[in-house]
């Protein structure tokens, strides 16, 4: 006979199983059969975050993704087959993404795969992506990715250093800064956008007059933007992800930093709006696309709201939906093969997105451009598009 | 650099140090009340704030009736969280509740994520985003309001600990739980005070910290690890220690910031733990290791 506490310890456990059954997410597919590579089926993957701290930014990946699908569906389909989607979370952590990433390619088969907008996730699923052989799209900004991956990748957004040059660029031109200092996160991504801008800027003979850095998840900058005031600096470069940019702009504004604010496009999103509320006088924004802000991006946004009204549309969205009509392009040209494909998309020169002009180089960098914008009031004005394409 | 400058950046030392006691003072509480070391603590504040939010934001409470709604629901979660984590394995020893704080924290996380998704939310009352300007000072009325608050729940918890008969009672059971029960302590339900008590510190810490922080669904695990090692410093068990403590990771977190480099944050709060655990193991308020034996 088993005791009274050993039949509780038994339900807790079932209890605990079944909780993290509930948890851990289904692949949720466009619907469709889930039986083994039909012909009128064609099937794309997407390993991004649904759960975890970059979720609010993973889901807009998918969307994108989705969305781009229904409507090439709603056509009819690539040569009458239909899309599917398959979406697995990575959780926001590197071995959530390996584990997604060959669940996938081993399940779903896909003909083509999304990967996380986090480069640590990128890069952790690089090997694996090497073995897969099939076309593999991102919209991470680190440089890095694209010099690895044996040329299978292809990258949706404006990389790391051309977006740090176009910052620097922008300090100089348009805001005329002579005495520019940078905060950044002390990670790979701040320290690629610090490499890049510094470079520039020290090309132009414009040193930076302070370089501070903070932990990615650490939530006082004060004394650092103090630091940046006091080597008397007239503009304030911000590297930095969504959450800490509002960080950076509240804080910013209470130790009396009255100089104007130059940010990466964490600050020209939806999230730093939300948490940084009134905290955006002075702040111009350096964008992959002024998707959401401008006019001739609007019929897009409605369309996306009306099939998912609870996603901001960004960047983030149209860029990874520009990948996929692309891609689904040089599918009904070329058909699914990885090899035929891959030269279908390096092909693509001049390609009008939603998001900007795509044209990949041998690396597989899609896009070149940074718009210029500055917040007035609650809405972000684009000011200039420049595009760096070499 | 100026004395302005080194002022302020002590002040901003103390705001966050104060942050990291409060904190601190939930691990502490338990470690006195039941002897367990409560990994979930972090999410407790990570509940109070986005409790805090849901209260104060989107019912638009005024802020005094959402700080008391948040205590009351937190020391809920506090027993709701004795009940599942704690009491069920109450024959268990130290890693086994360990484990199980762990899993409660996962546990915690996911359902909230389910409940307020994943996206950060500011909450900025009750002072808005004013500062107040004294001469070439900048205070943060937030944070003045914070170290107040922990100071005079460090008051407060002292006096309940030692000069109150229900916190002897607890203390006498984390020190020797069946000598305790065969004296007649009610352990049982003493351990359901005490975790409602850790609740109610944790969702006070969240409210309080939501304006500094955002509301989001990792800020209980940085404060958390900040806590645990504020809570080591100032010695294991030790109520004032654990604000002592916090204060002193704060200032060498923000002195190493301002005087060395930005980029070596972490690393002097570690080198501070790595100091006491290598020469004073026993924090600043050293706990009775022999009495406890």
């Amino acid at each position: 006979m088993h005791s009274w506490m050993w039949w509780r310890r038994l339900a807790g456990l079932l209890a605990v199983a079944l909780l993290l059954i509930a948890c851990g997410g289904q692949p949720s597919s466009d619907g469709g059969s889930q039986g083994n590579a039909e012909d009128d089926v064609i099937r794309v993957g997407v390993v991004t975050s649904l759960t975890g701290p970059n979720a609010a930014t993973g889901r807009q990946v998918a969307v994108g993704v989705q969305q781009a699908a229904a409507e090439w569906n709603e056509r009819g389909g690539i040569n009458g087959r239909r899309i599917e989607v398959v979406v697995e979370d990575d959780a926001g952590s590197p071995t959530g993404a390996v584990t997604a990433y060959n669940k996938l390619i081993s399940q779903a088969r896909p003909a083509a795969i999304w990967l996380p907008t986090l480069a640590p996730l990128v890069m952790a699923v690089e090997p694996a992506v090497r073995e897969a052989k099939i076309p593999t799209f991102t919209s991470a900004t680190a440089t890095v990715i694209t010099t690895t991956g044996d040329g299978w990748f292809f990258r949706l957004r404006t990389n790391d250093e051309k977006q740090g040059r176009l910052v620097a660029a922008y300090a100089l031109e348009e805001l005329k800064s002579a005495n520019p200092a940078i905060l950044y996160p002390s990670n790979d991504y701040g320290r690629g956008g610090y490499e890049a801008i510094k470079t520039t800027l020290d090309e132009a003979g414009v040193p930076l007059v302070a370089a501070e850095t903070f932990n990615q998840g650490d939530k006082d900058v004060s004394t650092q933007l103090r630091k940046i005031k006091a080597a008397g600096a007239d503009l304030l470069i911000a590297w930095t992800i969504p959450t800490d940019s509002a960080m950076v702009a509240v804080q910013a504004k209470q130790v009396g930093l009255a100089i104007p604010i130059l940010g990466s496009p964490g600050f020209g999103t939806p999230e730093y709006l939300a948490l940084a509320q009134e905290a955006t006088d002075s702040i111009h924004v350096v964008l992959d696309g002024a998707v959401g802000w401008d006019e001739q991006s609007q019929p897009f946004v409605e369309r996306v709201q009306q099939r998912f009204p609870d996603t901001p549309v960004s960047f983030v969205v149209s860029s990874n939906y520009d990948g996929a009509m692309m891609l689904f392009a040089a599918m009904e040209k070329v058909g699914t093969d990885p090899e035929a494909l891959r030269e279908a998309l390096l092909a693509t020169q001049d390609y009008q997105g939603v998001t900007g002009l795509y044209a990949f180089d041998e690396a597989g960098n899609g896009l070149h451009q940074g718009v210029l914008a500055r917040w007035e009031g609650q809405k972000l004005v684009p000011i200039r598009t420049m595009n760096l394409k070499d | 650099m100026d004395s302005v400058y080194m002022v302020q950046t002590l002040l901003t030392g103390l705001a966050n140090g104060a942050i990291y006691g409060l904190v601190a003072l939930g691990f502490v509480l338990l470690v006195n009340a039941v002897n367990i070391i409560n990994f979930a603590q972090g999410e407790f504040v990570m509940l109070g704030a986005f409790l805090a939010y849901t209260f104060g934001a989107v019912l638009s409470l005024p802020f005094w009736a959402a700080f008391l709604l948040v205590l009351a629901s937190s020391a809920l979660i506090g027993v709701l969280f004795e009940r599942t984590a704690y009491r069920p394995l109450r024959q268990a020893d130290g890693p086994t509740y360990l484990v199980a704080t762990m899993a409660a924290s996962v546990a915690i996380r996911n359902i909230a994520q389910n409940i307020w998704g994943s996206v950060p939310f500011a909450y900025d009352e009750p002072f808005g985003r004013r500062v107040i300007a004294l001469g070439s000072y900048i205070l943060v009325p937030q944070h003045l309001f914070i170290l107040g608050v922990t100071l005079v729940l460090v008051a407060l918890l002292w006096l309940f600990f030692f000069h109150t008969r229900l916190g002897k009672l607890m203390r006498a059971a984390a020190q020797d739980r069946d000598a305790a029960r065969l004296l007649g302590v009610p352990v049982r339900r003493i351990g359901t005070y005490t975790f409602m008590l850790a609740g109610a510190t944790g969702g006070m810490a969240g409210i309080l910290v939501a304006p500094v922080y955002f509301v989001n669904l990792d800020m209980g695990f940085i404060m958390g690890l900040k806590a645990f090692v504020a809570a080591i410093i100032g010695g294991w068990g030790s109520i004032p220690g654990a604000l002592l403590g916090g204060l002193l990771l704060g200032l060498a977190e923000q002195m190493g910031t301002a005087y060395i480099s930005s980029a070596y944050k972490d690393a002097f709060a570690f080198l501070v733990l790595i100091g006491f655990l290598l020469f004073l193991p026993r924090g600043l308020f050293g706990e009775r290791v022999a009495e406890k034996a």
